[in-house]
């Protein structure tokens, strides 16, 4: 009689298998994780720009205005003492006013409006569930590994689908991470790529609490609240700066205007 | 134990650097200002509670507290001149009024460049300038304040701080009467009795003295019964006439007053009444009118 073999797994085989498991519901985990701050970063900088557009434009005018009267103010310093003084106070002005100037009208505040599609969401957590870093095998693969990140979230925060199409497809063609010699092995490097995971986890709800703690976080959810509310804060920061503008540039004018009658 | 067993706990690499410092220091200061400016609000609104009960000095400590959250709050600019202009919680002081003033009006605040307008014209806290107060009456007029609209149309019909112009002067008179300005309804019907700005129209004049008069300007009412006495624009009717000088004759108007007294002399209207007739002629003397 010929009885079929049962092979009955060992406590070290169910082990791996247990914690095989875990690590896919933690890898899924990880890659929602990711998403969240990969989507939330995304888009503070693209509130970051919308500010600095709207708003941040406005303080490089007032402190623009601020610097040239500080400037006159230093052409028109009588004493020795005066006139080191108001060249030391214009210096500094000026130095606000270009870095103002410079800040809001630089790089940052070209980011348009993140609206990422659910498709681009998808393709992202995919994305990042095949390449984390964190489930390296070696520290080559893990090098390649957070290249590729890189790479993700950079699509991602650029709305850019092929980009991460690409990748995903360059990933099907690459040798998948070599099994392990020994059931011990396995066991050792699930075991190790668990915690790595859990610790990544761990360091982005950090860093989601501590970038909701940022001013423009702050700012941001200030500005939601009050478009729930029917109200564009932007804008009402925008007057509320713009009537500084007004009255600096009126000061200034008057300086001139004396001045140029003196 | 293997290489790669080795590691240690990973670092994140990828996060990028999200704020360059320029950046990150015009948020900051957005930030800072929107929550001083949120705690302004709440001073002024706090402010605007005790004036509401009188409490001025109270009023004037919030103002007060706020304004230094926030020196550019032109809604706190303008309280604040308008306690130091009626002296309420503070000394009087028309010199710190119109700082105050000058500083929300620059901001477009259309009461505040009334107000600041109206310092210039009674040259209160700054040199008399009937062309500054024009301007800063014009900048208001613009912006829709009724109030503003009615002095730059007496301005235009006086000629003070601009050349005379009765077209002007009746325009800005229609602006405000518009919006049920009582005193630039009653301006409005003198410029169509007399054809000033505007073709002479009485029915014209009649409407607006009749919606002045409602409100209780008493010389529109007084203009109305004159009307209704000479039958222009209104079929002549005495007892209408009798009933708008009493209206105004009764807010103290002394012309109202003479012409109610001509009224009860004559019969007109009313029942004679010489002792009606003598008291309204006594009221109006008593105001400085020559006695019939």
């Amino acid at each position: 009689m010929l009885h079929q073999i049962i092979r009955k797994l060992t406590p070290e085989e169910e082990e791996l298998a247990a914690k095989r498991a875990e690590l896919a519901r933690q890898e899924s985990q990880l890659a929602d994780q990711e998403l969240l701050l990969a989507s939330l970063k995304a888009e503070l900088a693209a509130f970051e720009g919308l500010y600095l557009r709207r708003v941040g434009v406005l303080y490089a005018e007032l402190d623009e205005w601020n610097a040239r009267l500080a400037e006159l103010r230093a052409q028109q310093a009588s004493t020795p003492e005066a006139q080191a003084a108001a060249a030391e106070a214009s210096t500094q002005a000026r130095a606000q006013a270009d870095e103002a100037y410079s800040a809001a009208h630089g790089q940052v505040a070209e980011v348009q409006p993140f609206t990422p599609s659910p498709d681009l969401k998808k393709l992202y957590r995919e994305a990042a569930k095949r390449v984390h870093p964190d489930t390296a095998t070696d520290e080559a693969d893990r090098a390649r590994r957070e290249r590729l990140m890189q790479q993700v979230n950079a699509a991602y925060a650029a709305s850019d689908e092929d980009a991460l199409r690409r990748i995903l497809a360059n990933l099907e063609a690459s040798p998948d991470a070599v099994q392990g010699s020994s059931i011990g092995a396995d066991l050792i490097r699930v075991l190790r790529q668990l915690r790595q995971i859990r610790d990544r986890i761990a360091a982005i709800e950090q860093e989601i609490a501590s970038l909701s703690e940022t001013d423009l976080a702050q700012l941001k959810a200030k500005a939601d609240q009050a478009t729930i509310e029917g109200r564009d804060l932007l804008e009402e920061m925008a007057t509320s700066v713009q009537g500084r503008v007004i009255v600096s540039k009126y000061e200034f004018e008057q300086n001139a205007t004396s001045e140029a009658t003196r | 134990m293997s290489e790669s067993e080795k590691q240690t706990a990973l670092v994140p690499t990828q996060s990028i650097a999200l704020t360059k410092p320029g950046a990150k220091s015009l948020i900051a200061r957005g930030h800072v200002d929107l929550r001083n400016n949120e705690e302004a609000e709440a001073w002024l609104k706090k402010g605007l509670d005790f004036c509401k009960n009188k409490q001025y000095e109270e009023a004037f400590a919030r103002f007060g507290r706020g304004i230094q959250l926030n020196p550019n709050h032109p809604e706190l600019q303008y309280w604040i001149g308008e306690l130091f202009f009626d002296g309420l919680g503070v000394d009087r002081d028309c010199l710190h009024a119109a700082f105050w003033y000058r500083k929300a009006a620059e901001q477009e605040h259309s009461k505040a460049q009334l107000s600041l307008g109206l310092m210039y014209a009674g040259g209160q806290g700054v040199p008399q300038d009937y062309t500054q107060a024009t301007f800063w009456y014009c900048k208001s007029a613009e912006q829709g304040f009724s109030d503003a609209q009615l002095n730059l149309g007496v301005m235009y019909y006086s000629g003070q701080g601009v050349p005379q112009d009765y077209t002007q002067a009746a325009f800005w008179f229609r602006k405000s009467a518009e919006q049920g300005n009582s005193q630039a309804q009653s301006n409005l019907g003198v410029m169509y009795y007399s054809g000033q700005g505007v073709p002479e129209d009485y029915t014209q004049a009649e409407f607006w003295y009749r919606k002045s008069a409602e409100q209780g300007d008493s010389s529109a009412q007084l203009n109305l019964g004159v009307m209704y006495y000479s039958g222009q624009g209104v079929p002549q009717d005495y007892t209408q006439a009798a009933f708008w000088y009493r209206k105004a004759a009764e807010q103290g108007n002394s012309d109202a007053q003479y012409n109610l007294g001509m009224m009860y002399q004559r019969g007109q209207g009313v029942p004679e009444d010489y002792t009606q007739a003598s008291s309204w002629f006594r009221k109006a003397t008593e105001q400085g009118d020559p006695a019939p």
